[in-house]
């Protein structure tokens, strides 16, 4: 039996330790742990044309592109995030607001030093004809502005920052 | 060279210039070859690759970067129509499908436009001139304000004072507008000179034209639009309605036909208001009359697309009638050729929109590579693609990918049909609403024939969710991971590509390393 070496993964902002064996072609879970929760279970599964079958039955279709896994699975998509090794965390930017999705800064309305309330139109953006608002994750003061208007920001790009109020 | 089912036509021509993209190009391209026309696609650089492109009988490339210098390009457009001798041009919807300019342009070049004349295509288009319209022609339009104004000082100051006549809650909307564009709700006098001035900015940018209007905003209501043809010969008849009433951000999600809730009688009423409507501004060829309905049934006039709409094969699927082939007869100079009384209603139909877009995050839009694309198939299941596996969606353009459509025998029997076709449809590496359509499709209150405008924000109030992540799916990823799978999935050029996996002519991710190295 050949016991794999210790892996992580980010599902849905937790981040799982996982473990697992194979043997003549069938996987085992070793150990899964989420913080203090650890997790045991029976389950094997063995690969199937490029895809995982489990020992229940069900087929897995998977893809990977890049640091994602894509997961099918009973007619679910899930989508999970490998942590390489070493990596610090995988947290956003504390206090930072970020773009949702790729477009155009439209307007912004606060400068660097205003204070917000949570939930505080902060700026506006535009992607695919659509004005979508970016409001303040809470309440404090504005220390970074870190786009101007006009400008094009990938998605997940650190708009703004702001410290909290205590 | 003439084709026989033209004979008797006044507009005859054998090759189409389909002046779009993506899905509903390719849905023009077949309707063509059906019909043994010769197609010819337009395209920007950006779309070499795509399918409509790949499908077509001829391909030219539009010069230029931006939608304005290429899919919106009257004059290129033009040019490559005389250049590739096009006889007529098809607009699919979208992009310069309404504009009057573009239908003027066309046939001053000589050319057989696929569409209404441009005086239908204007005063429909102007949402303003078209309420007026309505109106006259004893046609129930919501109650509201139109707004003449132009100048921005002028026009807020006059908005706000319609918005006190008109009453809370109320909606702005963009005159020149359609699609959920240049729309602001507005609950709260205080927020009528901000949502203005939005709603203004937002149209302006999208349309070149900022006037807004002020609309009672009637809730509880149902979306209800009439399918009409209308041939040159002023003969009009409606083939049923379909309902349209789940949107998210003022854009439709999921249609059926028939309507669960519309009579015969009620259905006789609105086909003869959307008959009239067309009838007022001389309509000729494919069109929809769309309508709000009030929870005790009566209904208002909303708009008129003067186009194939996105929905429209759901009415084909209980009509039994080619919309696209019958576009493309009635720009030919043929007659209808059926009476209203030949139109039968059979079984019924439910269409939803592939989306790329995260239903987890207020369905703003995704992006990323359509790694697998594995669509369903079986009896009664019809989908209207424009991609296909190893595209990459891009934010450029729209974010809808297909269209799933089920047609059988009844409601209940269609839902069923939907729920396991959607259950089959794999996308993997571009996040799609599919999971959200599921249970959209399995909601009590679908299934009860509840479909109000509102369905979505009264069934989901603090947004949508999926399943959580099983113990199985985490298990599956690190044995993905720690098997290696995934790399020699990702690195195609990899010469340690386990033979087994090479070898393997089902493994999708090999064709995808052969289009996509």
């Amino acid at each position: 039996m050949n016991v794999m070496k210790s892996i992580y993964i980010d599902a849905e902002g937790l981040r799982w330790a996982v473990s697992i064996s194979e043997k003549d072609g069938t996987f085992n879970i070793v150990s899964m742990q989420q913080e203090e929760q650890s997790i045991e279970s029976t389950v094997s599964a063995t690969l199937r044309k490029g895809n995982v079958l489990l020992s229940d039955g069900r087929k897995a279709t998977i893809a990977k592109v890049g640091d994602d896994w894509w997961v099918h699975l009973s007619a679910r998509t899930y989508r999970l995030k490998y942590i390489e090794p070493g990596s610090s965390s995988v947290d956003e930017v504390e206090g930072g607001m970020t773009a949702p999705m790729p477009g155009t800064v439209l307007e912004v309305l606060v400068i660097k030093g205003d204070r917000v309330q949570a939930e505080q139109h902060l700026m506006t953006m535009e992607a695919m004809k659509m004005e979508h608002k970016i409001v303040a994750s809470e309440s404090g003061t504005i220390s970074v502005v870190h786009c101007s208007e006009g400008q094009k920001v990938e998605q997940g790009f650190v708009l703004i920052e702001l410290d909290a109020t205590e | 060279m003439s084709l026989r089912w033209m004979e008797g036509g006044s507009r005859p021509y054998t090759k189409v210039l389909i002046a779009n993209r993506g899905e509903i190009a390719c849905r023009i391209i077949r309707a063509c070859r059906e019909l043994g026309l010769k197609s010819v696609a337009i395209h920007a650089a950006n779309d070499r690759e795509s399918l409509f492109v790949e499908m077509a009988d001829q391909a030219v490339e539009l010069k230029g970067g931006s939608l304005a210098e290429t899919y919106l390009n009257i004059k290129q457009i033009l040019e490559i129509a005389e250049n590739t001798q096009a006889g007529a041009i098809h607009p699919g919807f979208g992009f310069l499908s309404e504009r009057s300019d573009f239908a003027n342009a066309v046939q001053s070049a000589g050319l057989v436009w696929v569409g209404p004349s441009a005086q239908a295509i204007e005063s429909m288009g102007d949402k303003m001139t078209a309420r007026r319209l309505m109106r006259k022609a004893g046609i129930p339009v919501i109650p509201g304000e139109e707004i003449d104004e132009v100048e921005e000082q002028a026009a807020l100051a006059a908005i706000h004072e319609a918005s006190q006549r008109v009453g809370l809650p109320l909606m702005l909307k963009a005159s020149a507008g359609g699609g959920g564009k240049g729309m602001r709700m507005v609950e709260d006098f205080s927020e009528v000179r901000g949502a203005a001035m939005a709603a203004r900015r937002e149209a302006l940018s999208a349309f070149g034209d900022g006037r807004v209007y002020v609309e009672r905003m009637i809730t509880s209501t149902r979306h209800i639009e009439i399918q009409i043809l209308a041939d040159s010969f002023g003969e009009v008849i409606h083939l049923c309605e379909r309902e349209c009433s789940v949107q998210r951000r003022h854009q439709k999600v999921l249609e059926e036909a028939p309507s669960p809730v519309v009579s015969e009688n009620l259905r006789a009423q609105m086909g003869a208001a959307a008959v009239n409507a067309a009838k007022a501004v001389s309509y000729e060829g494919a069109g929809t009359v769309e309508f709000l309905v009030t929870p005790h049934g009566t209904f208002h006039f909303l708009e008129m697309n003067t186009r194939i709409q996105v929905e429209h094969p759901i009415t084909e699927c209980i009509t039994g009638i080619d919309l696209v082939c019958e576009q493309l007869r009635i720009a030919a100079g043929l007659p209808l050729g059926r009476e209203q009384s030949d139109i039968k209603v059979n079984g019924h139909a439910i269409e939803v929109r592939i989306y790329a877009e995260d239903a987890n995050n207020g369905f703003l839009p995704a992006i990323g590579p359509l790694t697998v694309w594995s669509p369903p198939t079986g009896p009664g299941i019809r989908l209207d693609s424009g991609v296909r596996q190893g595209d990459e969606v891009t934010p450029i353009y729209d974010p809808m990918l297909a269209k799933l459509v089920v047609h059988a025998s009844d409601r209940k029997a269609a839902i069923r049909r939907m729920k396991s076709a959607l259950s089959e449809f794999i996308i993997l590496g571009t996040t799609t609403n599919i999971d959200f359509l599921q249970d959209l499709i399995s909601h009590p209150a679908y299934r009860a024939g509840k479909t109000t405008t509102d369905f979505i924000e009264t069934n989901w109030p603090n947004g949508w969710s999926n399943t959580q992540t099983s113990l199985e799916v985490i298990f599956t990823a690190a044995i993905a991971q720690n098997s290696g799978i995934h790399s020699k999935i990702s690195i195609s050029t990899d010469t340690q590509l386990g033979d087994q996996i090479r070898n393997d002519p089902m493994n999708p991710f090999i064709r995808i390393g052969r289009r996509f190295p």
